[in-house]
């Protein structure tokens, strides 16, 4: 499964929704209740899922689902 | 020289003309200069507060971009916040006479200092991260922050949305202009007629509490609610319009505010500006820093923010109250929505306009409450109100109402009546906008003109929102 | 040159546009001015005072002011003590002091002296300009001249004039004509009782012109042989406390001026809150009997004050 499948599940997961498909231009502003307190716990979801960690700066530059998929990418070569 | 003065016309005129004449690589200076001139009329100290921010802003952003060691970028960042912070902290707590020592500024004037150093403060940190480059130009820069339409009550902007549009140039555009015109008078009838107005009853009640009990103190403090929105979205109709005479869009501050179904909603449709910068750079931090405390986490970010959104208000323990009732609706939210909408869905209601007009209602109840704090001259005050709301007596109302006899009354209510009626039907509002726009748009210009001279409410007030 | 002829040309129906209105507006407050001089309206009582100062010989001390004035001067008290004719025209602080002044340029006479006390806002603020007071006194003399002490607030302020056009209104003592005496002193409120007060802080910015226009007073008054004396008004303890920075700031500007002050201390004229009438300015009759007290006792500590050239020609005390 690719990072973007991946990260499909945990959105449908995480907003209770199975019809969502992320795409890369999609923001906060798109997804019916993305808002202060579902962006953590999709950000939670997402960690822990790759076991991986953010950082506050690279958290904070985040303004769409293809940021995030790049910053997934990312720290994953760091952590291999 | 406030927006309301009649000089401030005279001055956007004469700069709008000058503007014109002046060829497109120097318009910026003209502006820049302009600003300054306007910010000096304000009081003559204030334009060197407004110059020690750009320069602080300035060359740490500058020097951010120069220096390869992190070491020296970081500090250069912090350097550059906290000696904004601390002197907007200097300007804001020493002019209301709570630091010792501080003499010599109390009784400075300091508006407009709020909403320049947050915006520094959001280009410092923009930055930062990464998500702005520093800007090299000093007098676009010192423009940004300096432009006169936002300078004293903001829109507080990004970098990314006005630097650009300051370093290009926009060919004159006659609608642009006329609509620019027009909102500003439009801007000058909310705060005039409608605010001003308002004002007149609230400060009866507000100022002289004591003497009211039941009806009038309800009665008064949704007035005050009407007043607030009208005075700072009129001024902000001013602030937007004016620019728009020199071809620069100002981001909205307001979205119909009290249609808002949460105090979330809420904050989304009131000063905007504001309510995304605190969210951008406060609460999206803390929260993300805490995001391992779960709901807890977020709660407690929401009290802060909104602590320190009544701390950026005043330096009274009323605007830290107010701050602090919205932190704790935002963070009972963050328990409460859950199971709301099973609530709903339990009920049945979901999607109903019912529900809706239930949440608009149950909202602007709970805002109302926080707007007691906020109008009230003090926490005693605040607390009186509260305590003699119940029973709702009505016979002292009548006072209040013919307090300035029934002509002003019925002019009142014909105001408010006809306001709702355009909020409540949209085809009315589009109607009143083709008139302006129509065949007969300077007669209707005329009557705009002359209701504002005519029922406009005039004795040397500031804009409400100017003491921030 | 598309786009001047653009702006040139909206700018030109801009202007028309505000002649249009503005001059409509002027209209309207012409037509809808109250031009009763029999109004028992409170602002209507300046006219009385003007006949009173116009019918008192010199010399005589001419006080001018705000309300402080009207409310908070036993004149009669004063003139025993002083033994010198003595006119109250303290009135309304909307009046502006612009006016105030101007109304006494023309009318004070050689040998006179002149005892200026403004209210702290007067001091600073835009109501050192006229407001729709003047304007209501325009149209009850008739004096169309009068809106020359307005700015042009002044003159949107008195929109109240158009709103109000025609609309019957019930006047209460002290807010009338009828409740001034013969000196000009505001009496009706002696005894009433008196209401709780709501204090206000007066806001920091300071415009210097008010405070420039009464050092010119000053010059012209010496100039002509008028004794001008400036004095602090009456005010209530927690008013002034609660203002006391501001307070020290324009009473320090005003002696900056070196005009002649009859005191150097504006706490002179504190008062505790219980002698206060129904405003921070407004004093009661126990009051008003305490602030006259004060004021003959420091004009008789100062003779000199009472003299001026023109008493030294003829030899008079």
């Amino acid at each position: 499964m690719t990072h973007r499948d991946q990260l499909n599940t945990i959105f449908q997961m995480v907003f209770d929704d199975d019809s969502i498909q992320i795409h890369e231009a999609m923001t906060a502003n798109d997804v019916d209740g993305w808002d202060s307190l579902s962006h953590v716990n999709l950000i939670c979801a997402v960690e822990h899922h790759f076991n991986i960690r953010f950082n506050q700066p690279e958290l904070l530059v985040l303004r769409n689902v293809g940021d995030l998929l790049h910053a997934i990418g990312t720290k994953l070569e760091q952590v291999a | 020289m406030t927006f309301s003065s009649p000089y401030f016309w005279l001055f956007l005129i004469s700069t709008l003309a000058l503007h014109h004449l002046t060829p497109e690589r120097w318009r910026w200076l003209l502006l820049l200069g302009a600003s300054y001139l306007f910010y000096w009329w304000q009081a003559p100290y204030l334009p060197l507060v407004l110059a020690a921010i750009t320069a602080i802003s300035y060359l740490c952003g500058i020097g951010m971009l120069n220096t390869d060691s992190g070491f020296r970028r970081g500090s250069l960042f912090w350097g550059g916040v906290s000696s904004c912070i601390l002197l907007l902290a200097l300007l804001k707590y020493g002019s209301a006479g709570l630091l010792p020592g501080t003499s010599a500024l109390q009784t400075m004037v300091t508006i407009g200092v709020s909403y320049y150093t947050f915006q520094a403060l959001s280009y410092l940190i923009d930055i930062r991260l990464g998500l702005l480059p520093p800007e090299q130009h000093l007098g676009y820069y010192a423009l940004s922050l300096a432009f006169f339409p936002k300078l004293l009550q903001g829109p507080i902007e990004r970098g990314n949305d006005l630097l650009p549009q300051l370093r290009t140039g926009k060919p004159f555009d006659y609608l642009a202009v006329r609509s620019g015109l027009l909102l500003v008078a439009w801007g000058l009838f909310q705060k005039v007629v409608i605010a001003d107005r308002l004002g007149m009853y609230v400060d009866t009640v507000y100022n002289n509490l004591h003497a009211y009990q039941g009806l009038p103190l309800l009665v008064a403090t949704y007035g005050y609610a009407g007043q607030i929105y009208f005075d700072f979205a009129g001024y902000t109709s001013m602030a937007i319009g004016s620019a728009r005479l020199f071809g620069i869009n100002l981001t909205a501050n307001f979205n119909q505010p009290y249609l808002a179904t949460s105090i979330a909603d809420f904050w989304r449709r009131w000063h905007i500006s504001f309510s995304r910068w605190i969210l951008d750079y406060i609460f999206k931090p803390l929260q993300l820093g805490w995001r391992d405390w779960g709901a807890t986490g977020t709660a407690l970010a929401l009290l802060i923010t909104f602590v320190v959104s009544g701390l950026w208000h005043g330096a009274s323990w009323n605007f830290v109250i107010w701050g602090m009732l919205h932190g704790i609706y935002m963070a009972c939210s963050v328990w409460y929505r859950p199971w709301q909408k099973k609530l709903h869905n339990w009920l049945g209601v979901s999607k109903k306009p019912l529900l809706k007009l239930w949440q608009i209602g149950i909202t602007f109840q709970l805002v109302c409450l926080a707007w007691v704090f906020f109008r009230a001259n003090s926490l005693d005050d605040a607390l009186y109100v509260l305590q003699h709301l119940w029973p709702l007596q009505t016979e002292p109302l009548q006072g209040l109402l013919m307090i300035k006899g029934d002509r002003e009354l019925y002019i009142t209510t014909l105001l408010l009546g006809g306001l709702m009626t355009t909020v409540l039907f949209p085809s009315l509002k589009h109607g009143i906008h083709t008139l302006f726009t129509g065949r007969w748009r300077w007669a209707a210009y005329y009557l705009l003109v002359l209701i504002i001279l005519v029922c406009g409410i005039f004795h040397q007030g500031a804009f409400l929102y100017g003491r921030f | 040159m598309a786009a001047s002829k653009g702006l040139g040309s909206l700018l030109l129906r801009l202007l028309l546009l505000s002649v249009l209105a503005g001059g409509s507006y002027l209209l309207l407050l012409y037509a809808c001015l109250d031009r009763n001089p029999a109004s028992n309206n409170y602002n209507a009582a300046q006219i009385d005072k003007q006949e009173l100062l116009a019918k008192t010989p010199t010399p005589r001390l001419i006080v001018i002011g705000g309300s402080n004035l009207a409310f908070g001067l036993d004149s009669q008290r004063l003139e025993q003590a002083l033994g010198v004719h003595v006119v109250n025209l303290g009135h309304q602080a909307s009046l502006g002091l612009r006016y105030m002044m101007g109304s006494v340029r023309r009318l004070a006479k050689p040998g006179d002296w002149v005892l200026l006390v403004p209210e702290y806002e007067h001091l600073g603020q835009d109501i050192f300009y006229g407001g729709s007071a003047v304007i209501d006194l325009a149209g009850y003399t008739g004096n169309l001249a009068l809106l020359r002490y307005n700015g042009p607030v002044g003159l949107l302020a008195a929109n109240t004039a158009i709103r109000y056009y025609q609309q019957p209104f019930t006047y209460y003592p002290p807010y009338t004509r009828d409740s001034f005496n013969r000196y000009g002193d505001n009496i009706a409120h002696l005894g009433l009782p008196p209401s709780r007060i709501a204090s206000y802080t007066i806001s920091p910015a300071v415009n210097p012109a008010p405070i420039r226009a009464i050092k010119a007073f000053s010059n012209e008054c010496s100039r002509r042989g008028i004794r001008l004396l400036i004095s602090y008004p009456a005010t209530m303890r927690s008013f002034y406390e609660s203002n006391r920075t501001i307070i020290a700031k324009l009473s320090g500007n005003l002696q900056n001026t070196g005009v002649t002050m009859l005191d150097s201390n504006p706490e002179s004229f504190v008062f505790d809150d219980r002698y206060f009438f129904d405003t921070v300015y407004h004093l009661t009759a126990e009051g008003r009997a305490l602030r006259t007290e004060r004021l003959t006792r420091l004009l008789q500590q100062r003779p000199e004050l009472l003299q001026t050239d023109e008493h030294r020609k003829v030899g008079a005390p």
